[in-house]
């Protein structure tokens, strides 16, 4: 009887329903030496073996209800291109009746389940698993000095603002092969081309970014306290290291992930928001893109349009964003003065014109500028 | 695409985005989320996969048509798998004159395991005896296994979906692990043992 109990409750354990008491009487089990552990943890171990994954045959799928959703009249992904295999199969489109359209599922669902494995298989053929394809990749790298911006276009058409002190780097050779994968350093603005076939990943020190079509920017310079991702609009996909799962980004949405170990220091100013529940809030911050006081520029993306805007932000987080802008360094002298919020926007300054709108606003402090060198002082 | 296991959180935002900004990569994630499981199972029951392939192509094509009042649905889950369910004994009654799920006529395959899955105690070797075990099961304690193991679904769930007692869910478990556990018995040397 005591065997058959047994099974019952390792059972629940597994599929999550076990109480408090049945987790305990499996000790007990355990302990009094009625079952072998092993087997225990042997059938744990096999109840979650992971399924073969079967992305080709999915995406080939995938492809079929997109044409059935569009016989019903609901047109996704309309101004993606029409893949090749599509025309293949309907080449005299008929009124279909229930039975044909049925009988037509059927065949395109084998056909393209076909093209799909011949692809795979020629695709491992020619990349033999496990050996890189070409070992001369050619390296891609745009950089930005500080005080710089730039903007580029990749090879996909999509469209990348690099701000300054930043490096972007790609594989002209492999980038938009199956993936279009770029490496980021800095901070940039993303304006992506949709294309669902070709997901497009950025990699930066502390988390990987999946996209499939959006803008937002990321920005992620090493040595600084914290990375932050902004998302304009589509939804994009973030995995950061060390860490299970991906977190899923909203339009207006923007996360703060800690660049060392410490805490997540939030400098969203006045529009901090609650910390998504489920995430873990001593690394990671989930809030909403900050809009400046003429309600229209977003904060977080204003350097695109070649302007510095800062909304309540410690004078600080500001000096570090006037350094990249202007290309100087800022030293204080004053440590009160690094935590004075301050508020503001510049287009066409220079650093003098900038400083001096600076000593307008609420912290009375003074400045000399040496070279390229400003120290802030009470 | 991930094929994470989406936990309840997880679904619930992929529905709210589907309902609130359309989203298409939302949409696309739950395809390719549920597609496999409720195809396989809706083969159970129709015992045809290109008919389970359409059925759950229609039932994922109404959550689009519905987008827009979707959130109305409590539990997207089990929303699926109950229509995918109803939408094969209706295949079936077309056919045959019995609408009624019955457990001992399903037919049920399982998603093979990865081939490159293998942990400390479990070889390939030793998870494929164990799927020759498992296949040899009834198929009504197959079906159960199947949805609890692979499809994450919960008692109550696996309940209301079959038409059964958590009791029966219980024991048709039981029935399923002291099998593997008979595989493991011969292949697993107990360390201390003579």
């Amino acid at each position: 009887m005591i065997k058959d109990r047994i099974w019952t409750l390792v059972s629940r354990k597994l599929s999550g329903e076990a109480t408090a008491s049945e987790l305990a009487e499996i000790e007990t089990i355990i302990k009094n030496q009625q079952y072998n552990e092993l087997y225990l943890e042997a059938i744990e171990e096999y109840w979650s073996l992971p399924s073969e994954k079967d992305d080709e045959f999915l995406e080939a799928t995938y492809h079929l209800h997109l044409m059935r959703l569009k016989e019903k009249g609901f047109d996704l992904e309309a101004d993606r291109e029409r893949d090749e295999n599509q025309s293949l199969v309907f080449e005299n489109p008929q009124p279909a009746t229930r039975k044909k359209s049925n009988i037509k599922w059927y065949i395109t669902s084998a056909i393209i389940s076909s093209f799909a494995i011949l692809f795979f298989i020629l695709y491992n053929i020619e990349n033999p698993p496990g050996t890189p394809s070409d070992n001369k990749n050619v390296e891609s790298v745009v950089s930005t000095k500080s005080g710089s911006r730039t903007k580029i276009q990749l090879p996909d058409g999509s469209s990348v603002w690099l701000n300054g002190s930043s490096k972007l780097v790609y594989d002209n050779k492999t980038f938009g092969d199956k993936i279009r994968r770029v490496t980021l350093s800095g901070e940039a603005y993303f304006d992506v081309v949709k294309n669902t076939g070709k997901p497009f990943i950025i990699h930066t020190a502390t988390m990987d970014i999946k996209v499939l079509g959006t803008a937002f920017n990321v920005k992620a310079y090493p040595g600084e306290k914290n990375i932050e991702t902004s998302l304009i609009r589509g939804s994009i996909e973030v995995t950061l290291q060390g860490r299970k799962g991906t977190i899923m980004m909203k339009p207006n949405d923007k996360l703060i992930v800690s660049n060392e170990a410490g805490l997540a220091e939030n400098n969203m100013g006045a529009t901090k928001k609650a910390v998504a529940a489920e995430l873990d809030s001593t690394v990671i911050l989930m809030g909403h893109l900050t809009i400046a006081k003429d309600e229209t520029t977003i904060v977080e993306t204003a350097w695109v349009d070649n302007k510095l805007v800062f909304d309540n932000e410690p004078f600080e987080a500001v000096a570090l964003k006037m350094e990249k802008w202007y290309g100087v360094s800022i030293r204080f002298e004053d440590n009160k003065l690094k935590s004075a919020p301050l508020t503001g926007s510049f287009e066409k300054e220079t650093i003098a014109e900038a400083m001096m709108a600076l000593q307008l606003s609420t912290p009375v402090f003074k400045y000399k500028i040496i070279n390229q060198t400003i120290t802030i002082f009470k | 695409m991930k094929k994470n296991i989406l936990n309840a959180v997880a679904i619930a935002e992929l529905q709210q985005r589907i309902a609130e900004y359309e989203d298409e990569v939302s949409y696309k994630q739950l395809f390719f989320h549920f597609f496999l499981p409720l195809k396989s199972f809706s083969f159970s029951i129709t015992k045809s996969k290109e008919l389970a392939e359409e059925i759950v192509s229609d039932v994922l094509i109404e959550v689009w048509a519905r987008r827009k009042t979707l959130s109305e649905i409590d539990d997207l889950k089990m929303y699926l798998y109950v229509s995918v369910r109803n939408a094969s004994l209706r295949k079936v009654q077309q056919h045959r004159k019995s609408g009624v799920l019955s457990l001992d006529e399903v037919q049920v395959e399982f998603a093979s395991t990865d081939e490159n899955a293998e942990t400390i105690l479990i070889n390939r070797e030793l998870s494929e005896k164990i799927e020759t075990a498992i296949q040899l099961l009834p198929q009504r304690c197959k079906l159960i296994f199947k949805l609890a193991k692979e499809d994450h679904l919960k008692y109550k769930e696996i309940a209301a979906l079959l038409n059964i007692s958590v009791k029966t869910i219980d024991h048709q478990l039981a029935i399923a692990l002291k099998k593997i556990a008979g595989v493991l018995h011969i292949s697993l040397k107990k360390p201390s043992s003579q």
